[in-house]
């Protein structure tokens, strides 16, 4: 079970704080031991209910319903429940790109999380999924980097907002490269461009995450065709 | 001997085929609306066999309609790809139609 050790001045803000980390309700914590300390107490508290499991529960009740035999397994950390799906014809709920797979996760999420006052999101990884997205992602970005060396801008292709987001985690390890999306909702990808000398940040590779709007009149400049398509 | 492959080919196929799911569409419907109301007693779910596919009738309660909706209609978009996709599966064609 989860479990955080919290310090602070008395027991009752310590327990406040926990509820907040572990995402539970008082009624499914237990303290373990409070130790008295320099500046104040620590405690240790303990979840008595497992918010993976039932999450898992749920899921496996659903994917019946569906028609899926699969075996799931959790890992749940303070920050979100991770379920891994094995099983065959899993592709059913991966859907084109992903786009079944952001539904499921969007209704076991909105189901799960009504009962609690603490919202903990939910990731299904259905056969291994994400990582072989992932990967695929990376060759996907190495290629961009590779052709937008010249210094042209590189448009990838049309992504969902969970692949744009790994994609801008995976150039921060390209020092010297920047990623930004531009387009509405449904037509909305990632470009590649080599950051100006001026622009690139520390050395470690890490710039600065930029924040644009869509509807920013700048991004006019960047839909100028003048780009290479990678797809 | 050609009957016996031919007997042996046809059960590996069976093997390899989905289960067919155990309820229908219109149940695993409600399964997931229920969770998501807070008046489940009021949910209700009717089949209309149209021309071509089948409709399903969603009813909720008045103030659960935002909650089956979800914001910019991001739950009841859930609910129709999942549901689609489940139905594939039971090679049919469904639409969900959300009545008030």
């Amino acid at each position: 079970m989860l479990y955080v050790d919290e310090v602070a001045s008395s027991e009752e803000e310590a327990i406040e704080t926990a509820l907040r980390k572990l995402r539970l309700d008082r009624k499914d914590i237990t303290v373990r031991s409070v130790e008295e300390v320099d500046n104040g107490v620590k405690v240790r508290i303990e979840a008595v209910r497992s918010r993976g499991q039932e999450a898992t529960d749920l899921l496996t009740d659903l994917l019946r319903r569906i028609g899926i035999k699969s075996e799931l397994f959790y890992i749940e950390s303070l920050d979100k429940v991770l379920i891994n799906v094995k099983g065959v014809h899993l592709g059913l709920i991966i859907g084109k790109s992903g786009s079944t797979l952001e539904a499921l996760e969007a209704l076991l999420c909105a189901m799960h999380n009504r009962s609690y006052t603490w919202y903990k999101p939910i990731v299904i990884n259905p056969g291994g999924y994400r990582e072989n997205k992932h990967k695929a992602l990376k060759t996907l970005v190495k290629r961009a980097v590779e052709a937008a060396g010249n210094g042209e801008k590189v448009s990838l292709p049309i992504m969902r907002q969970r692949d744009r987001k790994q994609v801008h985690q995976i150039i921060k390890e390209f020092p010297g490269f920047k990623s930004r999306s531009f387009g509405d909702d449904n037509d909305r990808r990632v470009f590649i461009y080599q950051a100006a000398e001026d622009e690139i940040g520390p050395a470690d590779g890490l710039t600065e995450v930029e924040y644009l709007p869509t509807e920013d009149p700048d991004q006019t400049v960047y839909n100028d065709n003048t780009h290479t398509a990678i797809s | 001997m050609v009957f016996n492959l031919f007997k042996r080919e046809k059960q590996s196929n069976g093997e390899g085929k989905p289960e067919p799911a155990a309820n229908s569409i219109a149940d695993l419907l409600k399964f997931i609306v229920v969770r998501l109301v807070d008046n489940p007693d009021d949910v209700d779910v009717s089949e209309v066999e149209g021309e071509r596919n089948t409709i399903l009738e969603l009813k909720v309660n008045d103030e659960d309609m935002g909650k089956v909706i979800g914001k910019k209609g991001r739950i009841i978009k859930s609910l129709r790809i999942v549901l689609r996709a489940a139905a594939i599966h039971e090679g049919k064609s469904i639409s969900i139609e959300l009545v008030n």
